[in-house]
């Protein structure tokens, strides 16, 4: 089991900045994700970990050993691919004990650990056939299984059930974390899907453009995104964002109405001397009601989405497009002037200039 | 059946005679009597079938030794095309590299000259080199021809095989080399042999460049051109069957990639 | 793997083609130029060129271009039926389009001899027609009394050996072409002949492109079945620069024999290239 550390590592491809100095620390036993847009680096971030691509700039440690230079062979790691790339022309026996026989594990040994690892991974009927017999969700596990089998101090997985249908790949998340927790193994993680991303990692680590944005808990990056590109990356649908102008008596104008702010927030907003603020506010947090509130904004609604149990409402105020979640209990229609109020302590403020949450 | 697919096959068994007809032809001819092919007037079938033509051909003054230079030279250039054209075309379907499309130019401008007519020129240029008149000259005017094919077919088997092959064994354990060996390898091994046979093919059957370059070391097509107009038809019949049948099962055994080999050729 | 090696590694592998390219290719191409235009004592000299300008210059340069003109045209339209058959996937299309690719395997040399067993004075096309009872003594084919019979010889031999070429081109092409368009032209009410009208061949454009350029150059340097068929009675340019270089072993005279034809062909690749550019493909 191991720890890994990556310090400011930068990968170019030509004038493409894919890897622009990420500094990450995964802990021992940890699962952590790397989520992002596609495009965003993540991808990279995990080959170079890998050493399938060689770093213009920074290090790598794998348990405090620099492995920055080492081929791939030597870091102790295994992976599994978009594409499983599993071996065609070998069984599924011969794929998973591929990794045993380079290191030169004695052949009962091996026939051993690869019966282990393929029950594990619920495979041990299909041992004997090809690739081209399997299904895709049995090739997935055979990829798994080739990668546990050599007992990697660092696994990594790489956009592992995009290729999986909807049902499928529902059930390789529960499986697939269930045996991370089992194995212990360190674990990288590289998504584009969110939903994936909460549900399964430990921490989450959001890239944008080849830079980390947020390291932290699900939890936490979902109810303190710490920039507005966080708050609207995570969240389905995502997080309301009205950009507004503070005034005077820690308002802030929302169109031609007025928005009090809870004392904290004001003192927040004070300290950076900002005039221009980002409100922002998750679809849930806020309610609609027909009748005038007290620190209520007029909003006038759009279409409405139908999603099951909830309704999103598309509404807009002041020109700007907002979506809430509603009960269909409530009689809403198309049109309708109706008042919005936001949960005070579900908001927040981020600053217009950069970005950043400021609370 | 429907009307039009009547006519579809109609057109069908027309074509494939116009192709296969001549071909039998000369296989009869081949194994006619000579004398009866002097004959006035004379049938379509011989009156027997006999090897004579085929023997005689086979014993005449040089045809052995045209045949072992024919071979030495189609095996030369198949082993310099793949050595030339695999890891070219390899480089071409796993790397990004300064260079690379004017490299694809380049190897896609030589289909654009009629490379047999640069024979002229090596002429002069082996004479220099000491290698005029010998096999390993005419291996290297055909590798020309074949070798642009090479790099091309393969490129394009290589692309074929994911590169996340390679790399999941480089994880597991491989070297850059090792990974390549049990991996990419042999899933494209198949593939190769196609470009083999297809250079093997496009050598042996060359005649211009053959015919320039030797005089004394002439390879099967350029010997029957230099006997051309002091020879007998038999000889001459003997001498295109005896040359037609390994072509044919050559191309028998790649006749599952032929499309796929010139798909790739053509972009 | 260091990072220097790793970048290094593709000039590697390309580095054995690119020297290959240079020595045998790119040097012939220069000495070629070279040795057209100097005399045997290295003295520039257009005198070469005025040597070899005569009749049979003229009409070598006249066979060529007249049995490129006939062959191409024939065997673009006779490759595109092949490929549309083919292409309709009924029972044994495989089988035929395998008949129709074993001419690509066959040598020009052996393609000639395979005619001359059929056109030669007691070939078996006088054969056939004899037993079919429509003629009673052999009539000759094969005389330089008779070009224009020659001429079709040839061109019949080499559009029944070349034709595979060009089919094994288009073919691939026309299976590109996705089937949603035909689809499209059906929701629209075309016509066969609309669809390949409209659709197939504007789209195979780029194909027949290739196809002419890889075609029209092989027939440059097309040789054997002249030799077989029409011995020295019917000049084409490669035939001649073969006689030039055996008869008159003079390297200059065949060089600028050799570099009009790579002239006249390298202009035919431009004209094919300018004329029948398409905006939405390279």
């Amino acid at each position: 089991m191991a720890e890994v550390r990556l310090e400011n590592v930068c990968k170019s491809f030509g004038d493409v900045k894919a890897v622009d100095n990420i500094s990450l620390h995964v802990k021992d036993g940890e699962f952590i994700v790397l989520l992002g847009p596609s495009g965003c680096g993540k991808t990279t971030t995990l080959r170079c970990v890998a050493g399938l691509e060689h770093v213009d700039e920074g290090k790598i440690f794998i348990d405090e050993k620099d492995v920055t230079d080492l081929p791939p062979a030597q870091r102790g790691l295994s992976m599994v691919f978009q594409s499983y790339a599993v071996f065609p022309h070998m069984t599924v026996f011969d794929n998973i004990a591929f990794g045993l026989k380079l290191r030169k594990t004695p052949a009962d040994q091996i026939k051993e650990r690869v019966k282990e690892v393929a029950s594990l991974v619920q495979i041990e009927d299909l041992i004997d056939r090809y690739p081209y017999q399997l299904s895709g969700g049995q090739r997935q596990r055979v990829a798994l299984a080739r990668a546990l089998a050599v007992e990697p101090k660092v696994l990594l997985l790489d956009e592992p059930l995009s290729n999986l249908d909807a049902a499928l790949r529902l059930q390789m998340r529960a499986e697939l974390k269930l045996l991370q927790k089992k194995s212990k193994v360190t674990t990288l993680y590289v998504t584009h899907d969110q939903v994936e991303a909460m549900s399964m990692g430990d921490r989450i680590a959001i890239i944008r453009n080849g830079s980390l944005e947020q390291v932290d808990t699900p939890e936490r990056v979902f109810n303190h995104p710490e920039n507005t590109f966080v708050g609207n990356f995570i969240g389905s649908p995502p997080m309301n964002m009205l950009e507004c102008d503070v005034v005077e008596g820690g308002s802030i104008a929302i169109g031609n109405f007025t928005y009090k702010l809870p004392e904290s927030v004001v003192k927040a907003i004070r300290k950076t001397k900002t005039s221009r603020v980002i409100l922002g506010i998750r679809p849930k947090n806020i309610t609609i009601t027909k009748e005038k509130r007290k620190n209520a904004f007029m909003a006038k609604i759009g279409v409405i989405e139908p999603i099951g149990e909830e309704l999103v409402v598309n509404l807009t105020v002041d020109g700007k497009l907002l979506r809430v979640i509603a009960s269909p209990s409530q009689d809403l229609r198309m049109g309708e002037k109706v008042w919005l109020t936001p949960d005070s302590r579900k908001i927040h403020i981020f600053d217009k200039k950069t970005g950043k949450n400021l609370l | 059946m429907k009307k039009q697919e009547v006519i579809c096959y109609i057109a069908m068994v027309i074509i494939s005679l116009f192709v296969l007809v001549p071909i039998i032809l000369i296989t009869i001819g081949t194994f006619t009597p000579r004398l009866e092919l002097y004959k006035w007037p004379r049938g379509l079938i011989p009156s027997r079938f006999t090897s004579d033509s085929f023997i005689s051909f086979a014993q005449s003054y040089g045809v052995m030794n045209g045949l072992k230079n024919s071979i030495t030279v189609a095996v030369l250039t198949v082993i310099f095309s793949l050595l030339i054209g695999i890891p070219a075309g390899y480089s071409l379907s796993r790397f990004k590299f300064k260079g690379k499309s004017l490299f694809t130019v380049g190897v896609l401008t030589t289909r654009m000259f009629p490379i047999a007519i640069l024979a002229v020129p090596l002429v002069k240029i082996y004479m220099g080199l000491g290698i005029y008149d010998s096999i390993l000259g005419v291996a290297f005017i055909h590798t020309i021809f074949a070798f642009p094919f090479a790099i091309l077919i393969s490129h394009s088997i290589f692309a074929s095989v994911p590169g996340e092959l390679e790399e999941a064994a480089m994880v597991l354990g491989c070297s850059r080399l090792g990974a390549f060996r049990r991996t990419t390898l042999p899933l494209v091994a198949p593939g190769i042999a196609a470009i083999a046979i297809f250079a093997f093919i496009i050598s042996w059957n060359e005649v211009f460049a053959a015919t320039l370059l030797t005089l004394h070391n002439r390879t099967l097509p350029a010997l029957i051109v230099a006997r051309l107009e002091a020879t007998t038809l038999d000889f001459l019949f003997a001498s295109a069957f005896f040359m037609l049948v390994p072509c044919l099962v050559f191309i028998f055994i790649i006749r599952k990639r032929l499309l796929r080999m010139w798909g790739i050729i053509l972009r | 793997m260091s990072p220097k090696r790793q970048s290094l590694l593709p000039f590697f592998l390309i580095l054995p083609a690119v020297i290959f390219f240079l020595i045998f290719f790119a040097l012939p191409l220069i000495s070629g130029i070279q040795t057209a235009f100097t005399t045997p004592e290295g003295e520039l000299t257009l005198a070469n060129f005025e040597k070899i300008y005569g009749k049979s210059f003229i009409k070598a340069v006249f066979n060529t271009l007249s049995l490129v003109a006939i062959i191409i045209p024939i065997q673009l339209a006779l490759a595109l039926v092949i490929a549309l058959l083919v292409n309709t996937r009924l029972f044994g299309t495989s089988k035929f389009l395998f008949i129709c690719a074993i001419p690509i395997a066959l040598s020009e040399i052996v393609a000639g001899i395979i005619w001359l067993s059929i056109f030669t004075e007691k070939g078996y096309l006088n054969v056939m027609l004899h037993t079919l009872g429509f003629l009673k003594q052999p009539t000759i084919y094969l005389s330089y009394e008779k070009p224009a019979t020659l001429f079709m010889t040839i061109a019949l031999t080499e559009i029944w050996r070349a034709t595979a070429i060009v089919m094994l081109i288009i073919l691939p092409g026309l299976q590109m072409i996705h089937k949603d368009y035909f689809d499209t032209a059906d929701i629209f009410g075309a016509s066969r002949l609309q669809k390949l009208r409209y659709v197939t061949l504007p789209m195979l454009k780029p194909t027949i492109r290739t196809s002419l350029i890889i075609r029209t150059v092989l027939a440059f340097q097309m040789f054997a079945p002249v030799l077989v068929l029409a011995g020295r009675a019917f000049p084409v340019l490669a035939s001649e620069t073969y006689r030039i270089q055996f008869f008159t072993r003079n390297i200059h005279l065949a060089a600028a024999y050799a570099l009009i034809i790579m002239v006249i062909s390298t202009a035919f690749v431009l004209f094919y290239m300018r004329s029948l550019r398409t905006r939405w493909s390279a």
